[in-house]
């Protein structure tokens, strides 16, 4: 019976994690506050997902946070979370594990990137910091089906250059014909020789063309404020432009109540939103 | 089968029957304070004087406290589902409606909760038709009224001596028939429900909620709402006794890698309810959680699923120990122009 209950599906066990395995920790960023955790479920494969989506991180006797897939479908049976130590219990907790341990999922939760519309279309992605994680995955999941979609353009900034998440791709991609990155510190060091600078200041000298394009941005509320009036000059429509929202989350499957933005739940009705979405509901986020 | 009449003073049988056929029953009974749903002890059911519960039903299916969960290190199991059969008698209408619309966000809205639906399942609810609303009921200004039988498996209408209960769900049904009284004609029936009827005429409506709801969401930067939540002490009172706000929170308890996963009643109205780990608060003051409680019941809920999430009972009017009025609230905010 219990094994019953064990593998019935999230719709109707909504609150039981399924146990996965920690395979290896990468740590990402030169103050090692933002670590990779990589998962596999302890039976094989267990959910499908799509880039946009997230889980509960589940650790027995700490408890539970959402956090984004940082991973693509396309990249196999192993699920990616990029986590930051906000010295709250779970990631505190997620933080001293070591491969081997176990972590408890639920998810996949939520909507996911619009790949619906963004099919055929030019991809930009613009993020700042480590908002960075499922457009991470987005972009992994373009180029595995790059013939679906146009040109990838993709704008990543940190405030140092240590602080970028997942370096050694990042070099791949810059020297990739499949994409166009900008990549930005707002302040380098003695190893960065690339652009220094906001994003949305890269965004404005880029001139990003709105031209059958839909934009994807992620990041610090300071980043996000400044690069809307300047994709806005560009002629970028807030139906083109989308972003990813977090709350406070408990449940992630609408019952516990607390991330609603007016009518809707950023964890069933979101945490993907186009800014004309937005505009509809309360500026309470 | 239509509905049943029993003598009211066989009211007793009916509920010793029920007890026989392994029901635990519950009715109301005076408390210290008001009145509570206590585990029927045989004899009479005096209900003289009871209106309103204090705490609502909503306990019997979303329990305060409830540990969902236990594990030892790293394995986690459910708590299996609560499996006893329970007859609550004498719920009020209200009540009732609210269950009715806590169940769109527990098995509507794509998961299903097992420990809440099995609670729900389990449960029959004899809803007591109300012939003598107090001063703070308002259920026919929200949707609902005195003989409203959304959310009840039976309803039971007075009618001089005679009950008439008439089945309201499958589940009410059953019940009667197993209980085997004799038919109620629909003529008395009907005659019944006339009365309950002129009962909900004579409350008088607040408002035009169908015209005051789009104000309430369009006034969402009115000054009304500093108004009405000046006096809010963010106790969560209201949110408590409320027999439809289902918010919860999560916490694991336990110690040397055993203990269970708890979750427990959470009030939108308090500051933590919605802060986040970077220290950020969405509804960082209280008139921005009055607001949300408010929208919640009377826009946001209604927008997902056409009904309001208020049933009108009162309980927060009763409870608040700052007098913060929902009424009042919804009735400034929609006036400010």
């Amino acid at each position: 019976m219990a094994t019953e209950i064990k593998n019935a599906p999230l719709a109707e066990t909504p609150l039981l994690p399924q146990p996965t395995t920690l395979e290896r920790v990468v740590v990402e960023t030169t103050a090692a506050d933002l670590k990779s955790f990589y998962l596999k479920f302890k039976d094989g494969p267990r959910w499908d997902y799509l880039p946009g989506q997230f889980a509960e991180l589940s650790l027995y006797g700490y408890g539970e946070a959402p956090i984004g897939i940082a991973s693509s479908p396309t990249e196999g049976e192993e699920l990616m979370f990029t986590v930051f130590n906000t010295e709250g219990k779970v990631t505190r907790a997620l933080h001293r594990l070591a491969p081997g341990a176990t972590v408890g999922l639920r998810g996949p939760l939520g909507n996911t990137w619009p790949l619906e519309e963004l099919r055929g279309k030019n991809v930009v992605v613009i993020g700042g910091g480590f908002a960075f994680t499922t457009q991470r995955s987005l972009i992994k999941y373009v180029l595995a089906n790059r013939e679906d979609f146009a040109d990838l353009t993709v704008v990543y900034g940190a405030r140092s250059p240590g602080a970028l998440l997942y370096k050694p791709e990042l070099a791949e991609w810059e020297k990739s014909p499949e994409l166009t990155l900008h990549l930005t510190v707002d302040k380098g060091d003695e190893t960065w020789s690339g652009r220094e600078g906001f994003v949305p200041t890269v965004v404005e000298e880029e001139k990003l063309p709105p031209d059958d394009a839909i934009a994807l941005i992620c990041g610090p509320p300071i980043m996000i404020k400044f690069t809307l009036p300047v994709m806005d000059k560009l002629g970028w429509k807030p139906e083109q432009i989308y972003t990813s929202l977090e709350m406070q989350m408990k449940c992630g499957v609408g019952m516990c109540g607390r991330c609603n933005i007016g009518p809707k739940y950023v964890c069933v009705d979101g945490p993907v939103f186009s800014f004309a979405e937005l505009s509809k509901l309360p500026q309470e986020y | 089968m239509a509905a049943v009449k029993v003598k009211r003073n066989e009211l007793p049988k009916l509920l010793e029957g029920a007890k026989a056929a392994g029901y635990d029953v519950f009715a109301p009974a005076r408390a210290a304070e008001g009145w509570t749903f206590a585990p029927y002890q045989g004899g009479d059911v005096d209900l003289e004087g009871y209106l309103l519960t204090t705490a609502s039903v909503k306990g019997f299916v979303l329990p305060q406290l409830e540990a969902f969960l236990s594990y030892d290190n790293d394995d986690g199991r459910l708590a299996p589902a609560p499996e006893g059969k329970r007859l609550l008698v004498g719920v009020r209408p209200c009540d009732a409606r609210a269950l009715a619309l806590v169940d769109r966000v527990y098995r509507d809205r794509g998961f299903r909760d097992p420990l809440y639906l099995a609670r729900r399942d389990n449960a029959v609810l004899v809803v007591w038709a109300c012939g003598l609303p107090a001063p703070t009921c308002f259920c026919t200004s929200v949707g609902g009224g005195p003989g409203d039988a959304t959310g009840a498996d039976v309803v039971a209408y007075e009618a001089g001596d005679d009950l008439l209960l008439e089945a309201s769900s499958a589940k009410g049904e059953e019940f009667l028939k197993a209980a085997r009284f004799g038919e109620a004609s629909d003529e008395e029936l009907d005659e019944a429900k006339a009365i309950y009827a002129k009962v909900a005429e004579a409350m008088t409506p607040l408002w035009d909620l169908e015209a005051a709801r789009p104000k309430l969401y369009e006034n969402f930067e009115a000054e009304a709402w500093e108004e009405v939540a000046s006096r809010c002490v963010s106790c969560g009172a209201c949110t408590f006794v409320c027999p439809s706000c289902h918010c919860f929170d999560v916490v694991d308890e336990g110690k040397h890698g055993r203990g269970r996963r708890v979750r427990f009643w959470d009030a939108c109205t308090q500051s933590p309810f919605t802060l986040h780990a970077s220290g950020h608060n969405p509804r960082e003051r209280k008139a921005q959680r009055y607001r949300q409680r408010v929208l919640h019941k009377f826009y946001y809920f209604h927008d997902n699923w056409g009904e309001n999430l208020c049933v009108g009972c009162g309980r927060c009017v009763v409870a608040c120990p700052a007098n913060v009025d929902i009424r009042e609230a919804v009735t400034l905010v929609a006036a400010e122009e």
